[in-house]
Parts: structure tokens; C-alpha cells; sequence
């Protein structure tokens, strides 16, 4: 009984999601470094496995909880075991995806690489080990934590920490997400940490310095994840419950500030002006979409401060462009936008639509950045912008066509 | 009232047959008219095809064989110009839980391109009459089980469809609410909507409804 599994959902749009950007992205790295030379390359592993610790430390928590899997799991009472890996399987996306890049980095290129295979061998494994690590740990320590951000939404800590912080944050912060903005600085600081030392000891023991602490950090995440293995169900239930009471009453991930009208989506066509008005709300409301974009633009700013070259930032700009999509998938949430409701509300295909033009309002912020590259760095052109901006449209109606698919799959009788 | 009533168009249903398996079917062969201002309320006991009829009527469920026709359209061809006419208690009480109640029912007027300066005051007045209060202003994943239902009846109700199709809408109400909720009910049969209602509420549903479909379904005699 233990063991049952799941009922699957949407398997064939979910892989075909996942095949798409993961290709996508593979392509774009292959694209950044097929000529590149081994200094090269663990260049822009390390850049790889910076942005990564930064992804990783804030998305996870929104790919798992709450779990609508949950009533299935109490029904065929998962064991601490099974529910483990249930949790990291709705997490291996990312991990998954980020792989893809790891080995393109460490071997693709056009010619193959003889020389220096050894040392290629050496940076997949140094990507490899320290995206798994790294991905375990903060895996772990999001399913741990239920129980600190419970205390401090409901309890006396929360209430004395909403007084304080309302007196000093632009934007009040909801204390039930203090626990979890800590565990996403620990991580990011972690991953980016360990990509420095990394760097560090390269400059002594060489590329076996860099992968020592990939070994660590692998280390830690395998540690970290023994406790939760033995107790996931303990951890999963208390962290599910309260991602379901704390998203469900709408967090205050976009409070502070008056919600969004229809009239200011001025981009938008009038035929989609409600529906993605209605969507744009409620994304707001889940998550702090604006924040992790602004996070987005930050990091590749840092990245252009070293100064990389024209060809690997502008990649890098296109795989920003590609992962402002994911905020996407939140549209494929039942709670956010029941099958049933849209169907009732409007055709079908409008949804597409819809997610398209909502997904458009991050495109002004990403060629305005771009533009201010090119005046300060003297980077691209404007052509070069023009074609980014299609890239994001492309990207963001196949994007909003892929998440259509899947939300509509489990409706369909 | 009567002759705008014989200009808006009927249900008709044709020989519908539904069956989930093959050799199983629902109800068979199944023909009904449905005409405006007439309230038709659907009793039976669970498992009996009252949601799986309402389903059909939703376009949430496609029949075996059979058609349903609105205006003479089969609805299951061209959805979305029949379900501009219909609002919509499903037997699902999931609504997008970020939207506060208000929002929703904005969605859904300005969705239908009925928003204008009185729809605030008509959505405030809805809500009071349901007497969903403050909490109109929370977002819906905060509500309990009846105040989902008062903000899905209002959200059928508040851009005064032509078809009503309402599956268990008196489910998880407070007893003032289901009054306040067969009034309003009455007022749009009143109004010439097409009114069709699932209940296991006996008396309020035989009081509000002109004729009684009871299920399971009888088929019709075969001739000969």
C-alpha cells in the first residue's frame, strides 16, 4: 500500500514543457561556449552555477507547496519514504534542466576534446556535484520549513516582527515568509559562496581545488537530506498546511501597494484586459513575481560588471528572457485559475492569449536594461536588442501555449 | 415580460445519451425542451445523473450521442457562444482563491463586456442580499465552504444570464442564506431565465421549481 503511486497528470505537456526548455537552454550554452577553451569553460560554469544558486534559492518553495497531491497521499498514507521522494520529484525539474547546461558547458563544442578531456571530465563532474548538493540542501531545508514559519505567522514573534518591520519596510513582509526568505539567503549564499571558494582554491590545487568543494557541497546536501528522509512525512504535511493557509489566503507577496486595475495594463488589448488583469492580480498575490524579476536583472548586471564579452552576455540576457516564463506555470495552478472557470468565462484559446499578453509586461523592464547596457558597456546593438525583444515574444507565446496545454489536460472528460 | 420571454430561444435537448463505459449508459435517449422563464429542478438520489446531466448542459461533459441545441445551436459545437448566456454554480466549489469576491464578479462582467458605473453598486448589492460581508474583500482562498457558495452564486448570477445551470447551490448555505438565495433564484425566473437546479433540498426546490425531473431518468418506451 506503501508504495503505491501517484495518479500521474499531464505527463506527455509536462515532459514536452521540460524537454523544450531544457533543449532551449542547452542550445543557448552550446551556442555561448562550442569554441570555447577549458579556462573558458569553467568560467562560465561558474557564472552557470551562480545563477543557479540563486534560482534554486527562490523558486523551490512554489513548485512544491502546497501540494495538490496531498489528499492522495493521506488516502494511500505515504510512507515517510515514499512521501521524500514524491517531494523531490516535483522539485527535479529544476535540477533536471539544470544539468542540461552542465554537461554542455563541460563537453559540448564542435571538436572533440582530446587534449583536454581529463580536465572537461573533471569540470562535468566539479557542475554536476555541485548542482546536486546544492539543489539537495535547499530542497531539504524547504521542506523543514513549516514549523518556524508557522511560529512566526501565528505567533507572538510574527506580530512583534510585523509591527517592526512596517515601521521600516517600503513594502510590509508577511512574517510567516521570514523563515523562507532566511532559507533563501542561506542557500544563495551558500551556492555563491562555494562558487567563489571554488575559484579560490583553483588558483592553487587547480581545477581539483574547484571540484573539492563541489565533493563538499554535495557532502552537505546529502547530510542535510538524512534527517527528512526518515521523518519527510512530519515535515511535509506541517510545511504543506502551511503553504496551503499561507498562499490560500493570498500572501502578502504584492501588498504594500494598491492591487493592479485594468485600465493600468495599457499594453494589453482590450479583448484580453479583463482576463489578464484577473490573472496579473493573483500572481501578484501569490508571488513576488516583481522582486524576482528586479533579483533577475541585478545578477546579470553583476555578471556584465566582469565584463564577459558581447557574446556570452547577450546569451546570457536570452536565457533571463527564457526564464521569466516560469512565472508562467503559476498560471496552470487550479487554485489560481480553475479549468472549469475559464471554460465558463471564455473560449479556450483566449487563455492562451491571455497568458501571452500577461507574460509581455516583463519585456519593457528587459530591453530598457539591455539599452542601458549597450550606452554604458557599449554592448549590443539595437538590432541586436530588437531581436532579444522578438525572442521574449517568441519564447513567451510558446511558453503560454505549453502551460495552456497543461492546464487544459485535466480538465478534458 | 411574456413576449420578450417567446423571442429568447429554448434548450432543446435531442435524444442524448450519456454512458462513462461502454454498455453502461446514464440516461439514454434522452429529449427535453427547456424554455425561458421556466424553473426545472432536478432530484434523485446520489449517483443518479443529475451532475452528469448539469454537466452536459455546461458544456463540462460532451454526450454519447445526441445534441443540445440553444437557439437552435448545438452547444457542443460552439461553446463559447452558448456560454455567454449562462451562469454557473458547478458541483466543484473551486474558484480562483487570489481574487477577492468583488474582483471575481468584476472579472466576470467585465469578461462579458457588462462592466459600467453601476456595477459596483449592483455587486455590493448582490453580496449584501447573500449577506456576504466584509470578508466580500478577502481573497476567496480564505472562505468556508457556504461563503464559496455565496460567491459563486453571485458570480452566476450578476451579469443576468439567460441560463441558469446550478449544481447543489444551497450546499454548505446558513438557512437565512438559502432563503435569501431562492429569492434572488426567483427573480431571475421571473426575469425569463431558463432556470435549472440540482438539489437534494426537497421542499425549497419543489416551492421554486415549476417541474420536477427526477432522476434516474425513465427511458422512453420502445414502440412496438
Amino acid at each position: 500500500m506503501n508504495e503505491m503511486k501517484l495518479p500521474e497528470q499531464n505527463s506527455i505537456a509536462n515532459r514536452l514543457s521540460i524537454g523544450l526548455t531544457a533543449l532551449l537552454a542547452g542550445t543557448l550554452f552550446f551556442t555561448m561556449v562550442r569554441d570555447a577553451d577549458l579556462g573558458e569553460r569553467v568560467v562560465a560554469m561558474r557564472y552557470f552555477l551562480f545563477g543557479m544558486a540563486g534560482l534554486i534559492a527562490f523558486i523551490l518553495p512554489y513548485l512544491s507547496f502546497p501540494d495538490r497531491k496531498t489528499v492522495w497521499i493521506q488516502l494511500l498514507n505515504l510512507s515517510p519514504n515514499s512521501i521524500w521522494r514524491h517531494y523531490l520529484k516535483g522539485q527535479r525539474m529544476v535540477w533536471g534542466i539544470g544539468l542540461v547546461p552542465v554537461v554542455v558547458i563541460a563537453l559540448g563544442g564542435t571538436e572533440w576534446p582530446e587534449g583536454d578531456l581529463a580536465d572537461r571530465g573533471l569540470l562535468l563532474v566539479y557542475g554536476v556535484l555541485f548542482l546536486t548538493g546544492l539543489w539537495l540542501y535547499a530542497s531539504t531545508r524547504y521542506l523543514q520549513v513549516g514549523a518556524s514559519s508557522q511560529e512566526w505567522q501565528e505567533g507572538e514573534k510574527g506580530r512583534e516582527a510585523r509591527q517592526s518591520l512596517s515601521a521600516i519596510a517600503k513594502y510590509p513582509v508577511d512574517p510567516g515568509s521570514i523563515p523562507s526568505l532566511l532559507v533563501s539567503g542561506k542557500v544563495s549564499v551558500l551556492g555563491m559562496m562555494g562558487v567563489v571558494s571554488g575559484a579560490f582554491l583553483n588558483a592553487f590545487f587547480g581545477l581539483a581545488g574547484e571540484a573539492g568543494i563541489a565533493l563538499l557541497m554535495a557532502l552537505a546536501g546529502l547530510a542535510a537530506a538524512r534527517l527528512p528522509a526518515r521523518s519527510a512525512d512530519r515535515f511535509f504535511y506541517r510545511t504543506h498546511a502551511f503553504f496551503g493557509e499561507f498562499f490560500g489566503s493570498g500572501s502578502d507577496a504584492g501588498s504594500g501597494r494598491e492591487p493592479v486595475r485594468p485600465h493600468q495594463l495599457w499594453w494589453i488589448p482590450v479583448r484580453w484586459t479583463a482576463h489578464s488583469w484577473a490573472f496579473t492580480l493573483q500572481l501578484d498575490r501569490k508571488i513576488p513575481a516583481g522582486r524576482w524579476v528586479a533579483l533577475g536583472h541585478l545578477f546579470v548586471w553583476v555578471v556584465a560588471y566582469q565584463r564577459p564579452g558581447e557574446e556570452a552576455m547577450y546569451i546570457l540576457w536570452l536565457l533571463f528572457a527564457l526564464l521569466h516564463h516560469t512565472l508562467l506555470l503559476f498560471t496552470a495552478n487550479a487554485s489560481l485559475a480553475p479549468v472549469w472557470w475559464l471554460r465558463h468565462l471564455d473560449r479556450l484559446s483566449e487563455w492562451v492569449w491571455t497568458r501571452f499578453w500577461v507574460q509581455v509586461r516583463w519585456l519593457l523592464p528587459l530591453l530598457a536594461s539591455m539599452a542601458l547596457m549597450m550606452g554604458l558597456f557599449g554592448l549590443f546593438s539595437w538590432s541586436m536588442i530588437f531581436q532579444a525583444g522578438l525572442f521574449y515574444l517568441g519564447t513567451a507565446l510558446l511558453a503560454a501555449v505549453l502551460i495552456h496545454l497543461r492546464h487544459e489536460r485535466r480538465w478534458i472528460s | 415580460m411574456q413576449n420578450r420571454m417567446d423571442k429568447e430561444p429554448s434548450i432543446v435537448v435531442e435524444s442524448v445519451t450519456k454512458q462513462y463505459t461502454a454498455g453502461k449508459p446514464i440516461f439514454t435517449e434522452i429529449s427535453e425542451e427547456f424554455r425561458p422563464g421556466e424553473a426545472v429542478g432536478l432530484t434523485g438520489p446520489n449517483g443518479s445523473g443529475k451532475t452528469t446531466f448539469l454537466r452536459l448542459l455546461s458544456v463540462n461533459t460532451f454526450p454519447t450521442s445526441g445534441q443540445v441545441l440553444y437557439g437552435g445551436q448545438n452547444i457542443h459545437e460552439k461553446p463559447w457562444n452558448y456560454l455567454q448566456h449562462v451562469g454557473l454554480v458547478h458541483d466543484e466549489e473551486s474558484l480562483p482563491t487570489y481574487l477577492t469576491a468583488v474582483e471575481l464578479l468584476e472579472w466576470v462582467l467585465r469578461a462579458r463586456n457588462a462592466w459600467d458605473e453601476n456595477s459596483e453598486g449592483r455587486i455590493s448589492e448582490l453580496f449584501d442580499r447573500l449577506e456576504l460581508d466584509e470578508s466580500r474583500t478577502d481573497p476567496v482562498g480564505t472562505y468556508s465552504t457556504g461563503m464559496k457558495k455565496k460567491a459563486q452564486i453571485a458570480a452566476a448570477l450578476i451579469a443576468r444570464p439567460r441560463v441558469l445551470v446550478l449544481d447543489e447551490p444551497l450546499r454548505g448555505l446558513d438557512v437565512t442564506a438559502r432563503k435569501r438565495a431562492i429569492e434572488l433564484f426567483s427573480e431571475e425566473v421571473n426575469r425569463g431565465a431558463i432556470f435549472l437546479m440540482a438539489s437534494h433540498a426537497g421542499e425549497e426546490l419543489e416551492r421554486l421549481a415549476g417541474r420536477i425531473m427526477k432522476f434516474p431518468l425513465e427511458q422512453e418506451p420502445v414502440p412496438g
